[in-house]
């Protein structure tokens, strides 16, 4: 029941923040210079019939009747309808999301799947080969653009070597889509017990989910390695030393547990790198995923589509901070919910 | 604010006459910390490596051998050769130049960035921190809302809405930067203000703004210094990705992330020369800033060494 409590408080605190974040993402897309009427109205339009598109969309109240409109259609679960796509912005981003999830999801399983046990085995064994690769990794993928390392890692494992394929999407041409369950291809495809596609599908991940993996390890291998090597030399593990407890339990037990939090809030950070990046990494492998969506929103002036995006990407990563939190105040008896 | 008490030790030392002599003097922290730092390996091999960048920045028409925008069409797309070290892109310009050349837009770039965002930032964050109460609270919801964008994505949507060119660049990715040191400078201050400097500086009656600005902000730089080093790295990222996608420096213009974007039009014709080196360059410069944010890091924080 408390927790229930301290959930809904902290989702109520979200809502000034994402009110803002609407708020700014409003502005910035009407500072933009084109008009959109324009463009969609197209070149052979007279004046009269742009004026007449621009009296209907509403674009010429002033911008708090705009605003509140805007509020309004949002709070209906409508973004408005994509110039491009002439569909609402809301189904856009439905069919575009699983897409990016499968993405990220295998991405950060990656990252943090490698970079925990990185981090740990390096703390626990400072100054030897895994320690100084961890730190060589925690520094590279930091320094590194993302979209370089893709291209890198495409020109060797495809064009170079051969080994997996190029950077044409989620499923090569002969394949066609797995009937959508979950819409993650690999799922649907093993659901539907199509392994072909299945080892079609996984084939395509696995660069950009190296990509995303890469990146997102980085900071997460730092940052579990440095609380670990906190945590070791604390003085609960003395004390647990003291006792003669085994090694194995006081990493595991004592020291793993105080040092995964900070760890915890720092791959919700993480995570909303990823989105960021993925707009990079889908631009490149051609993933017709959200990122992709918002690159050819943003490069043909779909003001629908580009808030609507924003809003998404806000929204999912100011979720998993709240998930975050959540899971620090049921692991840190400290906490007082 | 709740206003400080005065809570002077009452040693029978003579307090000093002026509120900044019970702060260590700058030089002479200034030099302990040189000191520290020469024997920081990390420390002294990232500004190896940026000293490098800066070389290369500052003289970079005198070391390249072609210009950075000279097209010449008898030597379009050849793989590295000895008189094209890097190679030449879809143009027929020499990329070893290009990549010198761009170490200026790049730095200058992050520089301006950072420049931007601690002034902002840290006269931002040291009011609301002194200032305290609701305006502290609003202030740093404000701060807040900013972060609660994704990074990349929010520079996205600030290029979207100036369009394409350097300023926009400098913008998004100043504007990204702010928050952070806004949070850095607001924390610093929270323990400056209730330092016995700071009731020194008010017992002899300075003002609120010679307090803050002359006694206090001085001494909570050295975290924002820190940080900047770091900054800088980011900032080069962040520039470099949005002018590959085309919403930052135009492709025309040597710079590293549009010269990855024009290798990447030819990607699939096999040109990896285009996008390898200047993609190394981001990596080696942004490499140095790490290295010597983290070598600063540990030699400003001992329990880290």
């Amino acid at each position: 029941m408390r927790l229930a409590r301290y959930i809904l408080r902290r989702l109520l605190f979200l809502v000034p923040v994402l009110l803002g974040a609407i708020f700014i993402t409003f502005f910035l897309t009407r500072l933009v210079p084109g008009n959109p009427i324009e463009k969609v109205a197209g070149p052979y339009a007279s004046d009269e019939q742009v004026q007449q598109m621009k009296d209907e969309a509403g674009l010429l109240d002033p911008w708090y009747v705009q605003f509140w409109h805007y509020l309004g259609d949002l709070a209906h679960g409508d973004l408005g309808i994509s110039y491009q796509t002439n569909q609402a912005v809301t189904t856009d981003l439905r069919e575009k999301f699983p897409a990016s999830f499968e993405l990220v999801f295998f991405g950060m399983l990656l990252a943090v799947g490698v970079a925990i046990p990185l981090g740990i085995i390096s703390a626990v064994k400072q100054g030897t080969w895994v320690d100084q690769l961890t730190r060589v990794i925690a520094v590279l993928g930091v320094s590194m653009p993302i979209f370089w390392i893709a291209l890198i890692l495409v020109s060797t494992f495809y064009t170079r070597l051969g080994w997996l394929p190029g950077p044409q999407g989620r499923l090569p041409i002969a394949f066609s889509d797995p009937p959508h369950v979950t819409g993650m291809f690999t799922v649907d495809a093993l659901l539907d017990g199509d392994t072909d596609t299945f080892w079609a599908a996984a084939k395509q991940l696995v660069l950009p989910v190296i990509t995303i993996g890469l990146t997102a390890m980085a900071p997460i291998a730092r940052m579990t390695r440095a609380t670990m090597i906190e945590a070791l030399n604390s003085d609960y593990v003395r004390t647990a030393k003291s006792l003669g407890l085994p090694t194995r339990v006081i990493v595991s037990k004592n020291a793993l547990k105080n040092a995964i939090i900070p760890v915890l809030t720092l791959i919700a950070a993480v995570f909303g790198y990823a989105i960021g990046g993925e707009v990079l990494v889908e631009y490149i492998f051609t993933w017709p995923g959200l990122g992709k969506y918002s690159f050819d929103a943003i490069m043909g002036s779909d003001f629908p589509a580009v808030q609507g995006f924003i809003i998404l990407a806000v929204a999912m990563y100011v979720l998993a901070y709240l998930i975050v939190d959540i899971l620090i105040a049921l692991l840190d008896p400290r906490i007082e919910y | 604010m709740s206003a400080p008490t005065i809570d002077l030790p009452t040693s029978p030392v003579t307090p000093p006459a002026s509120a900044a002599a019970l702060a260590p003097p700058f030089r002479e922290r200034l030099g302990d910390f040189w000191y520290t730092l020469r024997r920081n390996p990390t420390a002294m091999i990232g500004l190896f490596m940026i000293g490098v960048v800066i070389f290369a920045a500052l003289f970079a028409q005198w070391i390249a051998p072609y210009p950075a925008n000279e097209i010449d069409f008898a030597v379009v797309a050849q793989p590295p050769t000895r008189e094209h070290l890097f190679g030449t892109d879809q143009f027929g310009q020499d990329i070893f130049s290009r990549v010198l050349f761009g170490a200026r837009i790049d730095l200058m770039i992050a520089l301006s960035a950072v420049v931007i965002s601690l002034i902002i930032g840290s006269v931002y964050g040291a009011i609301s921190g002194y200032v305290g109460g609701l305006t502290d609270e609003v202030a740093m919801r404000i701060m807040d809302i900013l972060q609660g964008f994704p990074r990349f994505i929010f520079a996205m949507g600030i290029a979207f809405a100036l369009g394409p060119g350097i300023e926009t660049v400098v913008i998004a990715t100043a504007v990204l930067n702010i928050p952070g040191y806004a949070r850095l400078m607001r924390s610093s201050m929270l323990s400056a203000k209730t330092s016995q400097y700071a009731m020194a500086a008010k017992a002899i009656g300075a003002n609120h703004r010679a307090i803050l600005f002359k006694h206090l902000v001085p001494n909570c730089m050295i975290p924002i210094f820190v940080i900047s080093t770091l900054q800088f790295g980011w900032a080069i990222l962040e520039a470099a990705g949005l002018s590959f996608i085309g919403l930052g420096v135009e492709t025309s213009r040597a710079e590293w992330g549009a010269m990855i974007q024009l290798g990447f039009q030819d990607f699939l014709q096999g040109h990896w020369w285009m996008y390898t080196f200047p993609g190394l360059a981001i990596a080696w410069t942004v490499l140095g800033f790490n290295l010597l944010g983290d070598g600063l890091q540990d030699v400003l924080d001992p329990r880290r060494r």
